[in-house]
């Protein structure tokens, strides 16, 4: 069916800004040329502008334009390279009609609500004044319930914008007709006519409206949907802008001269000079120079990683001391990380919508309601039982008026307002209230290791002194102290800021006078003391030393230490060992206690980790995981999320780096580190301040609350009218002689909002255990 | 070190960002420079390998991208 459209060919001139002469416009010519999908090119330098002949179906627009830029050129084409700046600008749009259409329905539903309910029958016309406010109320602002309530009704379905849509349109309707009929019985001398067209002899003088009654709740309702909206919009546009928080200039080797440029403007090619402390613009691979790049936004991992000529680089990670040549192989958004921030927007932007509780009682409220007006009506027209000739068509009306419950509106939105703000004393900062409607639900919890479950510090957790003739422990560890001082490995601060908590003395005394300083990268540092050599490295590299004396003790040690997959350090002499060191990444005091709770509330807990088999085996061995994935890739956490969600279970993922992102947004329900990346942070519906997981189980003990004051609210909001609907139904009507009394329609609304706040409100002072 | 030279007409700084992606991308090549000043527009190659297999390449590289380009003598 498509394959017509896909083979499309298509020719078209775009102008083209960068050629400064004649041998530019060949050499655009023949890089656009080799492009899948191209025919033919043909770049006019006089003209500056490319014709091109393109397979539609093969190659996007946008994608020409890219290509163009990635030797220098810009082609001025119709489409971004990528819809997202689309998508946006639509969501935008989209947020700025619906303030439009909020901001008039406060401005003519403020009027209405005090005509009708504080100067009650004291303004004269009040019935058109009314009327006319209430025009752009319905006609603008509440169009969408009515298109929407259309759509649904057309797949037999109903929810809460078909009860909106029905009730108001409804009371619209008929408070319309009720002005038409007092400007009529105005001009009328016999008011029998008007009594029997409305069946209540009251209403000849005294019409009763119900213009507020439908501006209200559109108004409400659309204030709900705005808030929402809004969240939405901004946290799309905080992950779109991570984009550019990358390094605004950069210095890169056009014909062998550095120069300064706009990161924009790197073509993929460039080589790029990255100095001590820069963070990487782009994705490519080493071609000089050694340094330790710092990629835990990419890889999760916190130890820096040693990058050499040929090493791949990634963009968003940072450079710590050394400089690189790095050539550029994936510019703009064809990097990793912009691949996955592309991935995170695709995913949240997917996500589908809860069904909403206030939805899911509006579709059944609804029929039944239906069925109720047409069953009364039917009643009367065929038992009248003397009631007037219309009475049947007024019963149905008033039954549709009278089941509007106004505090629907405020019932979900005031709740969630009550729970995000009492979250948020807790530490739990909730971004989407959906997350809240649905954490109560989750039954499996995906962790990340490291920065999650782990502190993502590395920090000593071992140090074993050997003391010898020679050297006191003092000695050893002013010894260690001053290498350290000196190396730029990623380790050397866990380790000096050990020492320092181990002996105020030493990590106060002047350091040793280093005569030499030899650093194998991978390896350690060989240096002199006092005419002494000493080796400081890792323990593979220190124990293959010839000369060197391993006793038993030392060992022990690092074989226990290596099996504990800690980061085996030692520090030796020519032929004796004077430290052993571990170093790990330490589990979060809280962690053990935190998955209990969750297993008490018969959650599953998986943990998904980059890190290696060895490393994740002893975490989940002491926090007593079962289901574990190790040297998982991004990419793999969003599939193992969806493989869960596809057995139909709510999935919560908690994490904190750049590679969790995609699985955060995927989740159900997702949790962030607030010490993590940015972008998980934006990617997930909840932040966890400081990192603590223990908030979890009162992340879901607080939307347990949370939804339980929805469901009172809702039983508020529909009771009191559920109640009127035998008035509205006539039941009283051969008894007392009226159907429904107005007073006791307006008291409905009033008493059942004010229900709902107060009930909202005391959420709030209910604990969270 | 080996310094090889061409002559080309890559003519200007819009055409240097053109040949750049292709002669980076060579990954023997320690550095490379066009002088656009003269009408010969020498590209100059420094290389550690031999001449004869780099001037190669570098023709290979420079014509993919849309120039013209001769090894010259000497």
């Amino acid at each position: 069916m498509n394959t017509g459209s896909d083979n499309q060919i298509v020719h078209r001139t775009f102008p083209v800004v960068g050629m400064t002469c004649a041998a530019c416009a060949v050499s655009l010519e023949s890089y656009l040329g080799s492009l899948e999908g191209v025919i033919s090119v043909v770049v006019s330098y006089p003209n500056q502008s490319v014709y091109i002949e393109f397979n539609e179906g093969e190659l996007q627009e946008g994608r020409l334009g890219g290509a163009a830029k990635e030797i220098g050129y810009e082609l001025v084409t119709n489409e971004a390279d990528s819809g997202t700046e689309a998508a946006a600008l639509r969501a935008a749009t989209h947020l700025n009609t619906l303030k439009r259409k909020l901001r008039i329905a406060i401005l003519c539903t403020a009027p209405i609500f005090l005509i009708s309910m504080v100067f009650m029958n004291q303004i004269p016309h009040e019935g058109i004044i009314q009327f006319l406010l209430s025009l752009p109320v319905i006609l603008f602002s509440g169009r969408d319930f009515y298109t929407n309530a259309i759509k649904k009704i057309k797949h037999q379905q109903t929810n809460m914008d078909s009860l909106v849509a029905l009730s108001t349109a409804t009371a619209f309707l008929y408070s319309s007709y009720q002005v038409v009929l007092y400007y009529l019985s105005l001009f009328d001398a016999n008011p029998t006519l008007n009594h029997h067209a409305t069946g209540q002899s009251a209403h000849r003088y005294h019409p009763h409206f119900y213009f507020e009654s439908a501006t209200v709740i559109i108004t409400l309702i659309l204030l709900g949907k705005f808030l929402e909206e809004r969240a939405k919009t901004q946290s799309a546009k905080a992950i779109h802008d991570l984009l550019s928080l990358q390094p605004t200039q950069v210095t890169v080797l056009r014909n062998n001269i550095e120069i300064t440029i706009p990161t924009a403007e790197i073509i993929l090619g460039d080589f790029v000079i990255i100095k001590p402390g820069e963070r990487i613009p782009v994705d490519g691979k080493v071609r000089s120079g050694s340094s330790y790049i710092d990629e835990s936004a990419i890889t999760g991992e916190p130890l820096p990683a040693l990058k050499e000529k040929g090493s791949p680089v990634f963009a968003g990670t940072l450079n710590q001391q050394g400089t690189l040549k790095i050539l550029a192989q994936k510019i703009g958004n064809q990097t990793l990380l912009a691949q996955i921030i592309a991935r995170v927007e695709q995913a949240l932007g997917s996500k589908p919508e809860i069904q909403k509780l206030a939805d899911r009682i509006s579709s059944i409220f609804v029929p039944t309601v239906f069925l109720i007006a047409v069953i009364s009506a039917l009643f009367w027209y065929f038992f009248p039982f003397n009631t007037p000739p219309q009475f049947a068509l007024t019963t149905f009306i008033n039954v549709l008026i009278i089941a509007c419950p106004c505090a629907l509106g405020l019932a979900t939105p005031t709740a969630l307002m009550v729970g995000i703000g009492k979250g948020a004393k807790h530490g739990i900062l909730i971004k989407d209230a959906q997350a809240l409607e649905l954490a109560n639900k989750i039954t499996d919890i995906v962790f990340d290791k490291t920065g999650t479950l782990t502190l993502g510090k590395p920090m000593v957790a071992e140090m074993q002194i050997f003391q010898t003739a020679e050297h006191s422990e003092t000695q050893i560890l002013q010894i260690l102290k001053s290498i350290e001082s000196k190396s730029e490995h990623p380790l050397a601060q866990a380790i000096i800021e050990h020492i320092a908590g181990l002996s105020q003395s030493v990590a106060t005394a002047a350091n040793y006078e280093l005569q030499s300083f030899t650093n194998l990268p991978g390896k350690g540092i060989t240096t002199q003391i006092n005419d002494v050599a000493y080796n400081l490295g890792s323990w593979k590299w220190i124990a293959s030393k010839p000369n060197l004396n391993i006793d038993q003790r030392a060992q022990e040690i690092s074989e226990r230490l290596l099996n504990q997959a800690q980061t085996t350090i030692a520090l030796s002499t020519e032929n004796q060992i004077l430290a052993i060191i571990g170093i790990k990444d330490p589990i979060k005091d809280s962690a053990s206690q935190t998955l209990q709770a969750l297993r008490d509330l018969d959650i599953q807990i998986h943990m998904l980790t980059g890190d290696n088999a060895q490393t994740a085996k002893a975490v989940a061995d002491q926090l007593n995981i079962n289901h574990v994935m190790a040297e998982t890739l991004p990419n793999q956490k969003f599939d193992y999320i969806q493989m869960l969600q596809s057995q139909n279970r709510v999935v919560a993922m908690v994490g904190d780096g750049i590679n969790d992102a995609q699985a955060l947004a995927k989740s159900d329900v997702s949790f962030a580190m607030g010490t993590g990346s940015a972008l998980a942070m934006e990617s997930a519906a909840i932040t966890l301040t400081g990192g603590q997981i223990r908030q979890i189980p009162k992340a879901i003990e607080l939307s347990k609350q949370t939804l339980k004051t929805i469901r009172i609210n809702l039983i508020w909001a529909f009771g009191y009218n559920v109640l009127a609907i035998p008035l509205a139904m006539g039941i009283f009507y051969p008894l007392f002689g009226y159907a429904l009394n107005p007073m006791i329609a307006g008291a409905a609304m009033s008493f059942s909002s004010i229900s709902v706040v107060l009930n909202s409100l005391w959420l709030a002072k209910k604990k969270i255990t | 070190m080996n310094q090889i030279q061409f002559k080309t007409n890559i003519n200007c700084g819009g055409c240097i960002k053109s040949v750049t992606p292709f002669l980076n991308a060579l990954d023997d090549i320690d550095a490379w420079q066009v002088n656009t000043e003269v009408a010969e527009k020498i590209l100059t190659v420094e290389t550690e390998v031999s001449p004869n297999e780099m001037g190669h390449k570098v023709i290979a590289a420079v014509s993919e991208a849309g120039f013209t380009i001769q090894l010259l003598a000497g």
